[in-house]
């Protein structure tokens, strides 16, 4: 094993960036045939490159089952880069790129494989001058981290040489429950220290969530009201119109809680309402986000039919067109009680957010795709302008993670006439209107940190663990007959079942409507 | 038509009375009410005393705004010719926004003002900025002695061009006075600076390379190839490299030297000039260790080199050099932060000139 090496002093790179510079490196990806190298990881590569934000010398092997050529695989990653670019593909660029991809064919259990994966890695540091430094990205099933981890073990490929590093990536998801997340990072800490391994959650290197930062902590207006003396609930939601298209054989074994609810939506969460860190270094950063999972309000016995709701989609339509029920999706149990919504209530037992409601949805066939964080504010009291009136509207921060990212706030205006009427208006910045450039996607960003070393946009180990810890008691009490948790079903193209309605409203509030 | 035609008259729009830019500019945008949105991060002054700078300016607003929004306001100072002291058009540069087809909409306010930037013309401008948004100043021609201020107080960011600089001992002084003035700790950016910037990303990017840095100090000579125009920008780059690797630089007889000062460390620089135009268009370093950093137009990128002793060899490719003014400001929006190592090269430049 081995621990990161620290970059080498260059006179030249002071005053240039204001972020760590990526290092030289070759990119190896298990997997390499698959639809994230080519829809994901090689696109955001090229347009590292073609934005000179990469390293002096950066290669791709990639490491797949198939027999392929180095120009085979080189032609199919550019015909999909034309079509997966954020940006025109410029020949110059691509060929220049092209030619330190390369492709090695071999089974994952095969140890010879390994063996020719070394002698490759070193003859292409040789001619790139790759230094020796390896990242090594498994996208992949969970079920083969194991044996790709035995065999870069087995061939020393895990272990930097003296000056170079080496580093894993894995994609999600890291493990279905607490014992398998563990068993996973059992697992993957047997080749790699904690702090080479890269857990990555895209959502982490989308603009909006590293805004979420920015706002709270670069606002003065915003962090003294930031608690529960002024904020009333918050909601974050993600819905999506997409059912589970070819997705069924996976997607029928996790369900929403696995798939979204325990990484993406609570690591929104855990932004959303973590304390301010020491400092932007990855572990205090981390370190404030773990505490807010630890202080989750557990939801075990009877709350877990108050504070929860599951749902799954029967037949609907969207966009004017019919779709079918969930069951009845390709690679789907016919009977499945797989849940495609949930929605939950949360409480977090600190002092800032003690008595402040969190409720979150995620669903699959709503009407309207979109991730949001909606942070409600106390309503002011409708004292002055109408006694009789029960409270004004609440002031509502909203910050969308996607689509349309940006940031919009409601608050009351007086409309104009001789009475005193009060109606909500809405102040919106979108990011797309006011940067006309796009932003960098979220796995440029995570593949250029991994280069540099820098893990704060990357799930830790106790994170993930935590995170399964909370959502596997919820599981738990789904499966317990004792508590009435039942499966409810919601037509594709609603926004969920009648059961998250009576959740939220429950305690007196309604969803916003997105 | 669509509502970006109405908003957007050809060339600098329509004229209007000074006294109703603004009531003219609602019935602009009502218009285009609902199809369009108004976007504005910042005023953008763009100031001029050359005749007919007015739509060359406006046609670079439009590229800049495709990008960055701002509310654009074009001054042409210095007409002698003029039936009113100052002449007012209003237009707008209208895109679709990449967030789902909606039309993006930046005002520009140009102005044709008699006379040089006076009080009449400072009014004019800052009775028309945008409250609240910062404001960038790009200051066309050769920089105040006696600056105006009431204006340059308000100034968050300055931009001009060092390229046009015969003295950067005397401007490097102007530039101070201004700093001074300004309450708004005014951010100094010099396009002149940013046309090196790919040229330095690219040679720090070749010497990120461990064991090709140290090679650095053993260099006994530096050629730097530029425009014609280019000889400013020439001896930035040189000042930056000797900022860098904290080496003086001195005038010796007809040449240019780099000193390390605790060694016998003495690097020449050679300048040569190749082609038209204010760019620097490559680097090379020689000695017992070699580099080159080169633009190639024809690729549109910039390609670096290297040859260590052990025979290996290293390159890099970067994007580009920027061009022209709207590319060059364009880039310098989008990285927005301040110059830091700037003034310290500005400093050793100055010291070389004077």
């Amino acid at each position: 094993m081995n621990s990161s090496a620290s970059p080498t002093p260059n006179p030249l790179r002071d005053g240039l960036g204001l972020r760590s510079a990526p290092q030289s490196c070759t990119l190896v990806i298990f997997g390499a045939t698959g639809d994230l190298t080519h829809r994901k990881l090689v696109p955001a590569l090229y347009n590292i490159l073609a934005d000179g934000e990469a390293p002096p010398a950066l290669t791709v092997v990639g490491f797949a089952r198939r027999e392929k050529t180095n120009e085979i695989f080189r032609e199919e990653l550019g015909e999909a880069l034309k079509n997966f670019s954020r940006q025109t593909v410029k020949d110059e660029v691509w060929d220049h790129f092209s030619r330190s991809i390369y492709y090695h064919r071999s089974e994952f259990s095969e140890p010879e494989g390994y063996s020719r994966l070394k002698d490759l890695l070193d003859e292409i540091d040789r001619e790139h001058g790759t230094n020796g430094n390896r990242l090594f990205y498994l996208a992949v099933a969970p079920d083969q981290f194991g044996v790709i981890l035995d065999g870069l073990r087995a061939h020393g490929l895990n272990e930097a040489k003296p000056g170079s590093w080496a580093r894993a990536i894995i994609e999600k998801p890291f493990g279905i429950d607490l014992p398998s997340a563990k068993e996973l990072n059992t697992v993957v800490s047997s080749a790699f220290q904690e702090q080479d391994t890269y857990r990555i959650d895209h959502y982490l290197g989308k603009e909006t969530a590293q805004n979420i930062m920015v706002l709270r902590f670069a606002n003065a207006i915003f962090e003294p009201l930031w608690n529960h003396r002024y904020i009333d609930h918050i909601q974050i939601s993600a819905g999506e119109t997409l059912g589970v298209e070819a997705r069924g054989g996976y997607y029928d074994g996790a369900g929403a809680m696995r798939d979204m609810v325990q990484n993406h939506l609570l690591q929104l969460l855990c932004l959303t309402c973590m304390e301010p860190p020491t400092d932007l270094k990855a572990n205090s950063v981390r370190d404030e986000k773990v505490k807010v999972i630890r202080s989750l309000h557990p939801i075990t016995g009877d709350d877990v039919a108050t504070h929860t709701v599951r749902g799954q989609y029967a037949a609907g339509a969207i966009f004017g067109k019919e779709v079918p029920a969930y069951r009845d999706e390709q690679r789907v149990d016919p009977h499945s009680m797989t849940e495609t919504y949930v929605a939950l209530k949360l409480g977090i037992d600190n002092w800032r957010w003690a008595g402040v409601p969190i409720y979150l949805r995620v669903g699959k066939r709503l009407p309207k795709s979109g991730t949001e964080i909606a942070v409600h504010f106390k309503s002011a009291p409708a004292v002055l302008f109408n006694t009789n009136a029960p409270d004004l509207d609440q002031n509502v921060l909203v910050i969308r993670i996607q689509p349309d990212e940006g940031i919009s706030l409601r608050m009351q205006a007086k409309i104009p006439g001789a009475a005193v009427r009060i109606e909500p208006v809405k102040m919106d910045f979108h990011y797309g209107t006011s940067f006309g450039k796009a932003s960098p996607e979220a796995y440029e960003r995570l593949l250029l940190d991994a280069m540099s070393g820098d893990a704060t946009l990357f799930a830790r180990r106790d994170e993930v663990e935590e995170a399964w810890s909370f959502v596997d008691e919820i599981r738990a009490g789904w499966d317990d007959p004792t508590f009435s948790t039942p499966l409810e079903f919601y037509a594709a193209g609603s926004w969920g079942p009648d059961a998250a309605d009576r959740l939220i409203g429950a305690d007196g509030r309604a969803w916003r409507r997105m | 038509m669509a509502a970006a035609e109405f908003l957007a008259p050809a060339g600098i729009g329509i004229e209007v009375p000074l006294g109703r830019v603004d009531s003219e500019l609602k019935k602009l945008w009502k218009q285009g009410e609902g199809v369009v949105t108004r976007a504005s991060l910042i005023n953008l002054v763009i100031y001029s005393e050359v005749e007919g700078s007015l739509p060359i300016n406006s046609t670079m607003a439009a590229e800049i705004t495709q990008d960055h929004a701002c509310r654009v306001l074009l001054v042409e100072a210095g007409r002698r010719d003029l039936s009113a002291e100052v002449e007012a058009w209003i237009t707008a540069h209208c895109h679709v926004s990449r967030a789902g087809g909606r039309q993006v909409c930046c005002e520009q306010v140009a102005f044709r003002v008699a006379g040089p930037l006076d009080a009449l013309t400072a009014n004019t401008i800052l009775a028309h900025l945008d409250s609240d948004l910062p404001l960038v100043l790009w200051w066309q021609p050769a920089l105040p002695t006696e600056p105006h201020r009431e204006l340059w107080s308000r100034v968050d960011r300055l931009i001009f061009d060092s390229a046009t600089w015969i003295n950067a001992g005397v401007e490097a002084g102007k530039l101070r006075s201004l700093q001074q003035i300004s309450t708004h700790a005014m951010i100094l950016s010099d396009l002149n600076w940013n046309r090196s910037l790919p040229l330095r990303t690219a040679m720090a990017q070749l010497h990120d390379q461990p064991g090709v840095a140290c090679g650095l100090p053993s260099l006994t000579n530096i050629i730097i190839h530029h425009g014609t125009e280019g000889k400013t920008g020439a001896q930035l780059l040189a000042a930056w490299f000797a900022r860098q690797m904290k080496w003086k630089m001195k005038i010796v007889g007809t040449t240019t030297a780099l000193f390390a000062p605790d060694s016998n460390i003495r690097c020449e620089v050679e300048y040569i000039a190749e082609g038209d135009g204010p760019h620097v268009i490559a680097i090379e370093g020689r000695g017992d260790y070699q580099f080159q950093v080169r633009f190639a137009p024809e690729s549109g990128l910039v390609m670096g080199s290297t040859t260590l002793a052990d025979g290996h060899v290293y390159k890099v490719t970067a994007p580009g050099v920027k061009m022209d003014a709207a590319q060059l400001m364009g880039a310098e929006l989008e990285r927005g932060s301040e110059h830091r190592i700037y003034p310290e090269v500005l400093a050793m430049l100055a010291a070389l000139q004077n």
